[in-house]
């Protein structure tokens, strides 16, 4: 009998379809998003001119240069969900000639490679993987598709006391590849992949990435284009927690039995649903929206698997980067000798150190080399994010596997910002340096949200305003811009549910500061491995602060609310307008709470390592 | 300068006639081996004839064209081309290579790294222009050597 898992149930969930594509849609987008520039701008003028508490800059100061950065965000916004721009799908490719120029060459099929990667995963929950590659279909008999596994575990039976991936490999009929080492992480095992391998486009898997049968039907065609080097297909998380009434959580947790009671309960909070993707993990918004757009600047980036890629074109830059790597040393040693013939002698120490390195070696391996591919003025490659979901997977069963996964996006994108600033890159599109721009600009926010977070608090216990008053002015400016920022998100995210990514994007602020202060100290960011599994470690660490916070902002308006009653508060409205923002704040920063104590009804386990 | 790009027709000449005097020596032969066929997607035809792909293991590559040679990675690169060494200098002749895609020049690569370590260094013969022009696109020129 196969090995059961907690995702067995969610085997028959059908995928999203993608959102279909409407131009007068994207024309109200439009419009309102330059109509939201507009009153921002009016807005963030009156602020800085007008509103600012002279007797209170310390705290009027910080918000309002925090409302300017958010304001940043909303340009950087509309500017990326500008339009749709969904490259022509093209039947599957069959021969060579169909995707690059022979050159002279005699034709043949093409070969592919459909790579599948895994370090400590359960090799039965890798088995599925292999399973479902072997399904796909493709409607050449002569287009070679090879599987291999590679598996930088190393378990190939030498270690007793680990699982035997080799087997499971062999009992497959799938090739296996593993290396003696661990250098570069994922990014080191596809190089080890590619040194071994012929295919002319290779698809990448993680290790619980189920490829759909028409995985490779939907997404060769497009390599009918020569300039195109990857096509990304969207990650669906098929077992995300479903909802629930809440009146089912409500019986559970007091234990109801009376039927009468239950009965009851159910007419009343029966319609109410709760705990739906409880760690926000539905990627949609940004599959089917973020990157979907980024298609119109030619801007998508590869996100590490569900891909599949031209070798040549990562090959190319594996070579071009390898001559580059020889060119710096070179240099170097120049700048420190001066003489051209000591480093003739020296240029087979260069040469041997050198190495040829497919995919860049970092946490981020896969933005990172499309951030090279793009910036190739030579040959302007092309990245194309597929609509069509072509696969499935797993998310984070937990708030700790989930933090350090999302902590990893974070400072790799970070690290990237300091040492490599694609804004700064030569070979980039004006489009692509924004679009790249806007990825690491929202692991800056942080700093504003934190500010946001605590400017209820600062003045429940200052009593001091950031504004002159909460005026009609204001209102006047805020709410109008506020109205239309609402609106320009509601059409540019259409049919999309928001909420959840909404409460995560507040909610997330201290990993991503703590993220943000990993890479500011310049430490080095580790690839980890994203256990997929269920695995309930301690959690509380990642939400202290939230808990802090949301303490302080209860005590401050309880301390306030007395002021209120004992008609000792200086402004009846700041304590409105606060309390008013303190519940979203609340509301907010809970999500990540509740998820920190999160447990499926049926605690069945499966083990990510 | 002798091992750059722009090589003299003259020391062409010299390793033309070099060429067949080395090979008749067999202690100073490293490989002479005549191009090896890679392609190995012949047998599937065969083996596959529902849509769904063929599983196979990983195999040696066998029977192909030549003129494949330096598309793929992963094969050993030595046994794939003919070659001399004479003085401390490995040369390949490379008359039979009309093409050339990024993964055979990082397998050409790892033939140079492999051999530098042990102290040899490589020359090309016979290199066509479009080849050499392809090289120095990437920036190689200055580490790879034609005669």
């Amino acid at each position: 009998m196969s090995k059961q898992f907690y995702f067995d149930k969610f085997e028959d969930r059908k995928p999203y379809s993608a959102i279909t594509d409407n131009k007068y849609r994207t024309w109200m987008f439009q419009f309102f998003g330059i109509v939201t520039i507009v009153l921002g701008i009016a807005y963030l003028n009156w602020r800085w001119r007008y509103s600012l508490n002279p007797d209170a800059l310390w705290f009027a100061i910080p918000l309002v240069l925090a409302e300017t950065l958010s304001y940043v965000s909303t340009i950087l916004v509309v500017f990326n969900f500008w339009s749709y721009k969904d490259p022509k799908k093209s039947p599957p490719v069959h021969y060579l000639s169909e995707i690059e120029d022979l050159q002279g060459r005699r034709d043949r099929p093409v070969k592919i490679d459909i790579f599948i990667a895994t370090y400590n995963e359960d090799v039965e929950l890798v088995r599925q993987s292999i399973i479902d590659a072997k399904k796909i279909i493709y409607p050449f008999s002569d287009v070679q598709i090879k599987i291999y596994v590679l598996d930088d575990g190393r378990r190939d039976g030498r270690d007793p006391a680990k699982e035997n991936m080799k087997k499971v490999a062999e009992e497959e009929g799938v090739n296996y590849k593993i290396r003696e080492h661990n250098k570069g992480y994922k990014a080191g095992n596809l190089k080890n992949a590619l040194e071994h391998t012929t295919g002319d486009l290779f698809a990448i898997l993680d290790a619980d990435t189920r490829a759909f049968p028409s995985f490779l039907v939907n997404t060769t065609g497009y390599f009918r284009r020569d300039k195109v080097a990857w096509v990304q297909t969207p990650q669906w998380f098929y077992d995300t927690s479903e909802a629930e009434p809440l009146s089912s959580v409500i019986n559970r947790n007091l234990k109801i039995e009376n039927k009468n009671l239950i009965r009851l309960v159910d007419s009343v909070f029966g319609r109410i649903k709760i705990n739906e993707d409880i760690f926000g993990n539905d990627p949609r918004l940004f599959y089917d929206v973020i990157l979907r757009k980024r298609n119109f600047y030619n801007a998508a980036f590869c996100c590490g698997a569900g891909s599949i890629h031209r070798r040549d074109a990562i090959m190319n830059l594996a070579v071009k980067d390898f001559a580059d790597g020889i060119k710096r040393l070179e240099e170097d040693l120049l700048n420190k000798h001066a003489a051209s013939n000591i480093i003739e002698d020296q240029k087979k120490d260069l040469v041997l150190k050198q190495e040829i390195i497919p995919f860049k070696f970092h946490a981020s391996e896969d933005i990172y080399t499309s951030i090279m591919l793009h910036a190739d003025k030579e040959n302007r490659w092309e990245s194309i994010q597929h609509p069509d979901i072509e696969c499935k997977m797993l998310s984070t069963q937990d708030l700790d596997s989930w933090v350090k996964q999302h902590q990893r996006y974070a400072a790799g994108s970070l690290d990237i910002a300091f040492k490599d600033n694609p804004v700064f890159k030569n070979g980039l599109t004006l489009g692509q340096k924004i679009s790249y721009f806007t990825t690491i600009w929202s692991y800056f926010a942080p700093f504003w949200i934190l500010i946001f977070l605590l400017s209820p608090v600062a003045f429940f216990f200052s009593l001091a305003l950031p504004v002159q008053a909460y005026s009609f002015d204001f209102f006047k400016y805020f709410l109008p811009f506020q109205i239309m920022n609402t609106i320009t998100i509601m059409l540019g995210c259409w049919g999309i549910s928001t909420k959840r990514g909404d409460q995560y994007y507040i909610s997330s602020f201290w990993f991503m500061l703590m993220a943000l202060l990993t890479v500011l100290r310049g430490k080095e960011v580790k690839f980890n491995v994203t256990p997929k599994g269920k695995h309930f470690a301690k959690n509380t660490q990642h939400i202290l602060p939230h808990i802090i916070i949301i303490s302080l902002t209860l005590i401050g308006m309880l301390y306030n609310a007395i002021l209120l009653y004992l008609g000792k508060h200086p402004t009846a409205s700041g304590f409105a307008a606060n309390a008013f923002w303190c519940i979203f704040n609340i509301v907010a920063l809970s999500v990540m709470i509740r998820a920190a104590y999160w447990k499926p009804l049926e605690t069945d386990s499966v083990d990510g390592n | 300068m002798e091992n750059s790009l722009n090589a003299s027709q003259e020391s062409d000449k010299a390793l033309d006639r070099l060429i067949p005097e080395a090979s008749n020596d067999s202690k100073l032969i490293i490989e002479t081996k005549e191009v090896r066929s890679l392609d190995d997607s012949i047998n599937l035809e065969t083996n596959s004839p529902t849509i769904s792909p063929t599983v196979q293991k990983d195999e040696s590559s066998t029977n192909a064209e030549t003129e494949e040679i330096f598309q793929l990675r992963g094969e050993d690169v030595k046994n794939t081309l003919s070659g001399v060494y004479f003085q401390g200098v490995q040369y390949f002749d490379l008359k039979n290579v009309n093409f050339i895609n990024n993964t055979g020049i990082a397998n050409l690569i790892d033939l140079l790294k492999s051999l530098l370590e042990q102290g040899v260094v490589i020359k090309f013969v016979n290199v066509k222009d479009k080849i050499k022009t392809k090289f120095k696109s990437l920036g190689l020129d200055s580490i790879f050597h034609f005669s």
